[in-house]
């Protein structure tokens, strides 16, 4: 006798193949369809959880810590009350002279700048922030803070974004490394000052520098600057750390030291042409 | 017409616990739900509502359309192969859902990472370490939810007859 077809036992291998072909999809401009009205439902709710707990995770953080943080704490009532006492005048005229230095090597003088907050950053080497294509965000901007690059948009949905940090090994760009005695703010012609060019590999963990020339006198804390078509400025990645020294070797290599730790990073601004 | 809206609700509230919980102990709520709701209800609901929550946490956290449906595809599979060595029913069944859940971990980080970027990622000690606690916490909450469960179906059939 011929066996019926029972549907509920082949239940999971049907939904294996739903599965694989809605990935299949995905990958089509009709994913993207499909993504963008439940993206604007559902992203104010996931917004609004992401900030609570990162709320609560201040807490929680800030109670593991608080010895130190009390510490700390007595250490700069201390200070402050020192360093008032001294000259409490010349104290806050200092501190206006920073911000305002701050606040004017800020931006790189071209383009437009839209601010984003950064929603979340629990992914392998990219962060989510918390403007999309509404505000005007395209695939392929730059994500940047002062004159440091931060990152490149990968993703983006109606209120929402994610950026690719140069951690992600899927990130790689061409660099420049230049001495750390160059002020950046002050020198236009940096070419002449290029001790030796480079290619910068994510690594999850940390950045990969390679093929910089095995007679350039780079040393641990030159500045690695980014310098790639895709990019467009010239914007800062971060310093040399551990330069290889191997004499048989055809190229010296190293890792870089990003400017921010991008887990502390609260605001980032999209560099649009 | 109540049964719709209390799933939308339900999604509502569940994507708001999942976001709040992940961003503070990396701790997924969607792959306790797969597991509580696996067997325990209309295998074509379940495939829906494992479907619609995957594609909406898909939208919301940037990953690729169909990342947590394929996941969990894969995930059924396993639990229906590890049936064959681990027995489904007593105490031994929470060893397969530990694997389960920590499987879906690994699993959501390599087919997101290959799909999103083309590279697999690097998974050191600490990412297993932080897996492996995650799953011991997800995995107690199996047990407690099953035994609520359990409590609850007591109480209805406590006055009923029956022929066992």
């Amino acid at each position: 006798m011929r066996k019926k077809f029972d549907l509920k036992s082949y239940s999971k291998l049907l939904f294996l193949i739903f599965s694989i072909v809605l990935v299949l999809l995905g990958q089509t401009a009709l994913g993207d369809r499909i993504k963008y009205p439940l993206s604007y439902i559902f992203s104010p709710i996931h917004v609004y959880g992401s900030n609570a707990g990162k709320g609560v995770n201040n807490w929680k953080e800030a109670l593991i810590d608080a010895s130190s943080y009390i510490k700390e704490f007595n250490g700069m009532k201390e200070e402050i009350a020192r360093l008032k006492v001294e000259n409490s005048e010349k104290l806050l005229d200092y501190n206006e002279y920073l911000s305002l230095k701050e606040q004017s090597t800020f931006v790189v003088n071209e383009g437009k700048y839209i601010q984003a907050k950064i929603i979340s950053n629990n992914m392998e080497g990219s962060i989510l922030i918390n403007i999309g294509k509404e505000n005007g965000v395209e695939i392929g901007d730059i994500v940047i803070l002062g004159r440091v690059y931060i990152g490149m948009i990968s993703d983006v949905s109606l209120y929402s974004s994610r950026v690719r940090l140069p951690l992600n090994p899927s990130s790689s760009f061409e660099v420049i490394v230049l001495p750390n005695t160059v002020d950046l703010n002050k020198e236009n012609r940096i070419d002449s000052m290029v001790k030796s060019t480079g290619v910068v590999i994510g690594k999850s963990d940390n950045i990969l520098i390679e093929n910089m020339g095995i007679n350039s006198e780079v040393k641990d804390g030159d500045f690695v600057l980014i310098r790639d078509s895709r990019v467009g400025d010239i914007l800062v990645l971060g310093t040399l750390l551990g330069v290889s020294n191997n004499p048989a070797s055809t190229n010296k290599s190293g890792f870089v030291s990003p400017i921010f730790d991008y887990g502390n990073i609260l605001n980032v601004y999209i560099l649009k042409k | 017409m109540i049964k719709v809206l209390l799933i939308t609700i339900s999604i509502f509230v569940l994507l708001f616990l999942e976001s709040f919980l992940f961003e503070i102990f990396s701790f997924s709520l969607f792959i306790l739900f797969v597991l509580t709701l696996w067997k325990r209800i209309n295998p074509v609901v379940f495939y829906i509502l494992i479907t619609l929550f995957g594609v909406i946490l898909d939208s919301v956290n940037h990953f690729p359309l169909g990342t947590h449906v394929l996941v969990v595809s894969l995930l059924l599979m396993f639990l229906d192969l590890l049936s064959v060595v681990i027995p489904s029913e007593g105490k031994l069944q929470y060893f397969g859902i530990f694997l389960s859940i920590s499987l879906y971990y690994i699993l959501l980080l390599v087919i997101g990472s290959l799909l999103q970027d083309n590279v697999f990622p690097k998974i050191d000690v600490s990412k297993l370490v932080n897996i492996l606690v995650v799953s011991i916490i997800s995995t107690f909450f199996c047990i407690v939810i099953n035994r609520l469960l359990k409590t609850f179906r007591y109480e209805d059939s406590r006055g009923k007859l029956s022929l066992d």
